[in-house]
């Protein structure tokens, strides 16, 4: 878990089979400040919402993900991946999401990257290949403000 | 939101949008670049479901229709007492995206594979006429 630190890094960490009854099965991060995750596994991460990451924050940062693989995670509501809850700047690169899947309930918003407010989003050069959801599969985008 | 050189295959959505689901975002300014979509799957817009579009009158008579036509036209009944006519893009959950009354109105969808649609939408005091709409793929 993060809490108001900037500038982070997060290289070169598997994250495996992780549980969480409530938000990010893997991370979960609170006001980070500018990030950056990179070659990095999730695989079989469980949560409510963000299986492998959970992100929010209000202020003007940045959240950099690159070449990370994220499969098998399950989600009983929002982002089998990622649910990203605010953001100034987002860039995803190089990056595989495979075989995530939504827990199917009409209430659920669904979708592998769950993206609330994420700022200037970019999404280049990454895979995503049979996931399973109810609304908007790969990407749920969500501009509320 | 910026997407290119991204690869969708077979992904599968028990409602809308195998790949995409945009909620309060018109598409116009957002650029799709040399993606690949194949083999995803939906009830509906088996790639990429925006919002439809649904109408409203600002009086008492409500009057709600999904528009699933490319084209469409609606008269006021003559006798109803409307003050004006109003148009409303209302996405997936009725929440209303954006709200337009009177005269000609031109809506322009960007599309993932860069073709462009337009909706034109002509508000006058007693008829409303969509001529085209494209907003699911």
């Amino acid at each position: 878990m993060f809490d108001s630190v900037t500038n982070n890094l997060i290289e070169d960490c598997i994250f495996f089979n992780n549980t969480s009854t409530d938000y990010g099965g893997a991370i979960y991060l609170f006001l980070p400040g500018d990030l950056t995750i990179t070659r990095c596994q999730f695989q079989s991460n469980n949560a409510t919402d963000g299986s492998s990451i959970y992100y929010e924050e209000t202020n003007q940062k940045t959240l950099i993900l690159i070449s990370i693989s994220f499969d098998k995670n399950i989600a009983s509501e929002n982002g089998a991946a990622l649910y990203i809850n605010g953001a100034s700047q987002m860039i995803i690169e190089n990056c595989n999401f495979t075989n995530n899947i939504i827990q199917p309930n009409k209430k659920n918003l669904g979708s592998v990257l769950f993206l609330d407010n994420p700022g200037n989003l970019s999404i280049a050069s990454s895979n995503f290949e049979s996931n399973q959801g109810i609304l908007g599969t790969c990407i749920y985008y969500s501009e509320t403000s | 939101m910026n997407l290119s050189k991204n690869s969708f295959i077979n992904n599968f959505a028990s409602l809308g949008g195998g790949v995409l689901y945009l909620n309060n975002k018109l598409l116009a300014e957002s650029p799709y670049q040399s993606n690949n979509f194949s083999g995803n799957k939906a009830s509906f817009a088996n790639d990429f479901f925006t919002f439809p579009v649904r109408l409203q009158f600002t009086d008492n008579q409500t009057f709600w229709s999904w528009i699933n036509k490319t084209t469409y036209s609606l008269n006021v009944v003559s006798g109803v007492s409307i003050t004006s006519l109003y148009f409303y893009v209302v996405d997936y959950y009725g929440q209303i995206i954006q709200s337009m009354s009177g005269g000609l109105h031109f809506f322009q969808y960007s599309l993932l594979d860069n073709s462009i649609d337009i909706l034109l939408c002509n508000l006058n005091h007693w008829t409303l006429t969509i001529y085209k709409t494209l907003i699911q793929k």
